[in-house]
């Protein structure tokens, strides 16, 4: 009995434990990347994982044009990573703007930037 | 009219009265649960007790028709919320997409599910010609309402957490319900001249000991998990809400000792003590659930803590 209420403290201890809503954690292209070649996807990985239906992201180029992109889809990465296809990018800065639901209902947003050469 | 409702979602006020709604739902709930539990299982199943048993199950079938209907309201509610519509004309376009596209409308979807369920046995059980399968009837509805508890942490903070987690979670949540929601029963028991009540709430005192006993614990676990630190325990809105729900808790202890000690040796021909205490307690657990329900809409500090490094 002893030895299985231990089990259960160790295994409480040692899981993984993401209460906080979703955040961005990583993606590829880094925010404030400078990329020698253009993207031609957006994949980001949250501290949970995203309802892909709700989720909205736009693409404003150094003009200030936006382009709505298409909705997240899980990755084969898995692990709470996403991605999305990106247009053809030209030389520039660019800004993504996410925003995303966590499975825990909660909604934000994140932002990150990079540099086609 | 529009514009009243467009207004009741935008911003704190579609928090607010998510966070409502929410506790009404889960008071329901608890009411159901608990009065149904006092009823087949403490009350002494005598002729004399049966009409209190029959209102107590009445009770209980309005509780469960109000859960569900509380259950139905927070659906747009919580839309509203996952797609950030500030406005009535943006929260419609999605109401479908949250309740089949996503994890809270699938728990959603079973809790209504399993709400109609239990409400459909009860009314077979009600229903004169049903004596037959009396005590499988009745432990399936106490285990469907068990099951709509023990769901409740999913559908928020409670979906993005292991099992480990979700244990102590879930455990607080079904002791919370069938503590709070037995003190309604209780009263219409110590009311009823003609039911002993002191053999009543002696029969309670077990399950409540049991009850407190799982609240406690499972009320640590998370606290020393989500809150982490003395700072964040005052600092953060999230332990100010835990200190507060504690206090209110210990509050409950005391009444609920004051009823076990004092007023249950005395309660025969003397039930206004024990019913005036157990008003109180009743007052008190619904500010508690309110509480909680707040909670879960708050960040917890100790991840907080760990993201900012």
């Amino acid at each position: 009995m002893a030895r299985r209420v231990l089990c259960a403290l160790a295994l409480l201890a040692v899981s993984p434990l993401a209460l906080a809503h979703a955040h961005l954690s990583s993606s590829s292209p880094a925010d404030g990347a400078v990329l020698e070649q253009a993207p031609t996807t957006l994949t980001a990985s949250f501290t949970e994982g995203v309802e892909t239906a709700l989720s909205s992201l736009t693409l404003t180029d150094d003009n200030g044009h936006t382009t709505s992109l298409d909705k997240l889809s899980a990755s084969a990465e898995g692990n709470n990573t996403y991605q999305v296809a990106l247009p053809r990018l030209a030389a520039g800065h660019y800004r993504i703007d996410l925003h995303v639901t966590s499975v825990d209902t909660h909604r934000v947003e994140e932002q990150l930037q990079f540099t086609v050469k | 009219m529009l514009s009243l409702i467009d207004a009741a979602f935008n911003g704190g006020a579609l928090s607010m009265l998510q966070t409502g709604v929410r506790a009404l739902g889960i008071s329901s709930l608890a009411v159901a649960l608990g009065g149904l539990v006092v009823g087949w299982w403490l009350v002494p199943q005598t002729s004399i007790s049966r009409p209190l048993i029959a209102r107590l199950q009445r009770v209980a079938g309005i509780a469960m028709l109000l859960a569900l209907a509380f259950f139905v309201a927070l659906w747009p509610l919580v839309a509203a919320q996952m797609a950030g519509a500030t406005t009535l004309a943006d929260t419609v376009p999605v109401l479908k997409v949250v309740l089949t596209g996503t994890a809270f409308g699938g728990l959603v979807r079973l809790v209504w599910g399993l709400l109609a369920l239990a409400l459909l046995l009860l009314l077979m059980l009600l229903t004169p010609l049903q004596r037959v399968a009396l005590k499988e009837l009745r432990g399936s509805i106490v285990a469907l309402l068990g099951m709509v508890a023990l769901l409740q942490p999913l559908m928020g903070h409670g979906a993005t957490v292991g099992a480990g987690y979700l244990l102590p979670m879930t455990t607080h949540v079904l002791a919370a319900s069938l503590w709070i929601g037995a003190i309604p029963a209780l009263i219409l028991g110590c009311v009823d001249q003609a039911l002993d009540s002191r053999l009543l709430l002696k029969r309670f005192s077990w399950l409540g000991i049991a009850c407190v006993v799982v609240l406690g614990l499972s009320g640590l676990v998370q606290t020393i998990t989500l809150v982490a630190s003395w700072q964040a325990l005052w600092q953060t809105v999230y332990g100010q809400l835990i200190v507060v729900k504690t206090v209110m808790l210990g509050a409950l202890l005391v009444l609920a000792l004051i009823n076990r000690c004092y007023w249950t040796p005395r309660a025969l021909g003397r039930q206004r003590g024990v019913v005036i205490t157990m008003g109180i307690e009743w007052a008190l657990a619904l500010c508690v659930i309110v509480i909680a329900v707040g909670l879960a809409g708050q960040p917890p500090p100790g991840i907080m803590g760990e993201m900012a490094h």
